[in-house]
């Protein structure tokens, strides 16, 4: 085949141009880090990168889901160690009320002081978490235990139940119905509801009726109390499921940004060894243009 | 018979033809860089000899046959042909790179980051329905997805116009290269009339060819004259011995099938199927949000979370901008402030595969992960089809520079050789006057 200059020339500057864009390409990984900046590079991987950004996304979204729910859980549990306190405090006075050769007017200072324990109990099933009040149901806004005149503890919140989301399609109902907390006993009396059985209590201790509150009444306390312990049981439940999802969660996090650093980012060592190569290919290149392109018939003709 | 003078008239001729052999070597080195030249060559052969009775036949010099151009016209249309391909697939290319500069994935700050961050604002609502600053987060994360899709959608629309204005710039590009083809024919034919051939506008002609060929592929026939007959598929661009005038004028692409027209054509249908997908994408997106931010209880006012223009843009409900708390979490306005069966319900659709696009089934993020992926596909099948016809293009310019190319060495060999040969007829001139000097002096009459 015959060779002319210029078939030397053109083939020359097509092979360093192709060096140099080679070049290029390693220098653009090297300093972004990432395999690939344009899905023409390789469509499926930027597919795959795209999802996986996504569910990291996702991911990072039922994390805070998670932990504002346990703040939410932990913050219900404490206020019902709070109302277990109080009841048992209620209990014991209702015992040293029962003494039959207490003077009324000791009786009275006992009343006062559950009236006042009642009041505390209003406080802490009114706790709230972060502006919410948690024993609401639904009605988070609004206080939703209060004591009226006669000293009842109402309810004014409603039976809804609040639920998270914690884990793509999976959800948990939070127990917010504070009328299931403290209502729905079942009390010897017939009376149903904790704020009814304090307002007996009360009752008792204005009438003298030691029998009852050493009996009946004392007994429906207990109930009382084991129905708390009961809930903050479920309580304690949903905390450490919430807690398991947490950790399969960052766990599910650690898998899914190596997945993805696996994906885009590049390996600096092997990119720059390959860089490397490729440096002294375009350098060699640029040597030989030197020594190939100058000789000509006319450097020796004289 | 054979005289000093016959003698000095084949010396004559050698200087001659020797003279006219360095001038075109000359002209060879000269073009050695000019673009489509082909180098030419003095075909030499011996004169007629005359018959010298009894002695046989005696030659009378050299003769200049005429100047050849050295070309492979085979290699030379394929390289036309090739180069259509290549030119084809290197716009469409260029003009993809495009799109997917306006899609910007996979980055941080792209649609697909904006959707992700949409809904998990509707997320945060969901866990924190009293709060108007989830409220207001919603909207505005919804305003910046809706700002993103719409400016896409633009981008996408004025690449689609701008792609317009280069179809017809090659339309016009090729209208003035067959004028100038024309024009050629008909110089070439005035040439070749006279039994010459024109070998340098032949080689012009050869370089708007290939220009032609760039913008459009064609089918091409020489007469005997050797001017060109183009027709682009069916419809004829260039006649012989016709006025092109309308030919050229009346040309309007539509038979093209390669080069950079079909190129520029090539992707205008993408971006077109392009955009048509991203209104799909606005409106079912905005339905599938709409038919879930509706309060259940049919006597409340109920408010679209997105509007759809008429030109198909994406915006939230100025309604909802204006009072973010118009927004509805519960399932009613008027539910509990802590129901948020509504938020929760528009975080789903997220993993909703029903959206009803047109392009397919899939979720939202899935669909516009199948739009980016497709745009990506399209440009590498072209970057692939660049690269493997720049190699066979390459390699046809190698075997075209092969048989046409000026090589340096050889025309400064052949320089050396022609003076040479210059040289040695002069010295042949002047024995002959030496010869004759001898005759005409040297004999004392």
């Amino acid at each position: 085949m015959r060779i002319t200059n210029s078939s030397l020339t053109t083939n020359y500057l097509r092979n360093l141009s192709r060096n140099l864009s080679q070049m290029q390409k390693y220098q653009n990984q090297l300093s972004s880090g990432k395999e690939i900046s344009k899905p023409s590079e390789n469509p499926l991987l930027v597919s795959k990168i795209m999802d996986l950004r996504n569910s990291i996304g996702l991911n990072e979204q039922y994390n805070t889901n998670i932990s504002d729910t346990l703040g939410w859980v932990q913050t219900q549990d404490g206020s019902l160690d709070g109302v277990t306190g109080t009841l048992q405090k209620i209990r014991e006075l209702m015992i040293y009320g029962a003494n039959g050769s207490l003077a009324v007017t000791d009786r009275g200072a006992i009343r006062d002081e559950i009236v006042q324990n009642i009041q505390g109990l209003k406080d802490t099933l009114n706790t709230n978490f972060d502006g919410r009040y948690i024993f609401g149901g639904t009605e988070t806004t609004n206080a939703p235990f209060e004591v009226d005149a006669d000293n009842n503890l109402i309810y004014n919140g409603n039976s809804d139940t609040i639920s998270r989301q914690i884990a793509k399609g999976v959800s948990t109902d939070l127990i917010s119905n504070g009328d299931a907390i403290v209502g729905s006993f079942d009390i010897a009396t017939g009376e149903n509801d904790l704020g009814k059985l304090l307002k007996n209590v009360i009752t008792a201790l204005e009438a003298g009726d030691t029998d009852s509150l050493s009996g009946d009444l004392l007994k429906d306390v207990d109930i009382a109390i084991d129905k708390i312990l009961s809930t903050r049981s479920k309580i304690g439940a949903i905390d450490n499921r919430l807690e398991a999802s947490k950790s399969r969660n960052e766990s599910e996090k650690l898998n899914l940004t190596s997945l993805l650093s696996q994906k885009e980012d590049i390996d600096i060592a092997e990119k720059y060894m390959e860089y490397s190569v490729m440096s002294t290919v375009y350098q060699a290149s640029l040597a030989a243009g030197a020594k190939v392109l100058q000789p000509s018939l006319l450097d020796y003709l004289r | 018979m054979s005289g000093i003078f016959s003698t000095l008239n084949t010396a004559n001729k050698g200087l001659n033809a020797q003279q006219i052999a360095l001038n075109t070597a000359s002209h060879n080195i000269s073009n050695a860089n000019t673009e489509g030249f082909s180098r030419q060559r003095v075909d030499l052969k011996a004169d007629l000899a005359y018959t010298y009775g009894g002695i046989g036949q005696l030659g009378t010099g050299v003769k200049v046959n005429g100047v050849i151009r050295m070309v492979d016209d085979y290699v030379t249309r394929q390289i036309r042909e090739e180069g259509s391909s290549l030119n084809q697939y290197m716009t469409k290319s260029e003009t993809l790179e495009q799109m997917e500069i306006i899609y910007n994935e996979p980055s941080d700050t792209g649609l697909n980051f904006n959707i992700g961050e949409m809904f998990e604002s509707w997320q945060g609502l969901a866990k924190n329905p009293e709060s108007l600053t989830s409220k207001t987060i919603v909207v505005e994360k919804s305003k910046t997805f809706a700002d993103t899709l719409n400016h896409i959608s633009d981008q996408l629309e004025s690449l689609v116009d701008e792609t317009g204005l280069q179809i017809e710039k090659q339309i016009t590009d090729i209208k003035a290269v067959a004028q100038n083809i024309d024009t050629l024919n008909q110089q070439i034919f005035n040439v070749s009339i006279k039994g010459l051939v024109p070998n340098d506008l032949l080689d012009q002609r050869d370089v708007l060819m290939k220009d032609l060929s760039s913008m459009t592929d064609f089918t091409s026939s020489f007469d005997k004259y050797g001017r060109v007959e183009i027709s682009v598929g069916t419809s004829t661009l260039i006649g012989i011995e016709v006025d092109n005038t309308s030919n050229i004028n009346n040309f309007d692409g539509a038979t093209s099938t390669s080069g950079a027209l079909q190129g520029y054509k090539d992707a205008q249908t993408l971006i077109n199927i392009q955009i048509a997908e991203i209104k799909d994408f606005a409106e079912k997106i905005a339905s599938e949000f709409n038919g879930a931010h509706k309060p259940a209880d049919s006597t409340e006012t109920s408010y679209d979370f997105f509007n759809i223009d008429a030109d198909g843009k994406i915006s939230v409900n100025q309604d909802l901008v204006d009072d973010n708390s118009l927004v509805l979490a519960g399932e009613n306005y008027g539910s509990a402030p802590g129901d948020s069966s509504t938020a929760v319900k528009i975080a789903a659709i997220r993993d909703k595969s029903d959206i009803g696009f047109s392009a397919g089934k899939n979720t939202i993020e899935g669909a516009f992960n199948t739009m980016v992926t497709k745009v990506g596909i399209s440009k590498q099948h072209s970057d692939n089809m660049v690269t493997n016809q720049e190699v066979l293009v390459n390699q046809l310019q190698i075997r075209r520079e092969s048989t046409s190319g000026v090589s340096l060495d050889e025309e400064f060999t052949n320089v050396i050789q022609f003076q040479k040969a210059f040289e040695a007829n002069a010295r042949v001139i002047s024995v002959l006057t030496d010869m004759l000097d001898v005759l005409i002096n040297g004999m004392g009459v």
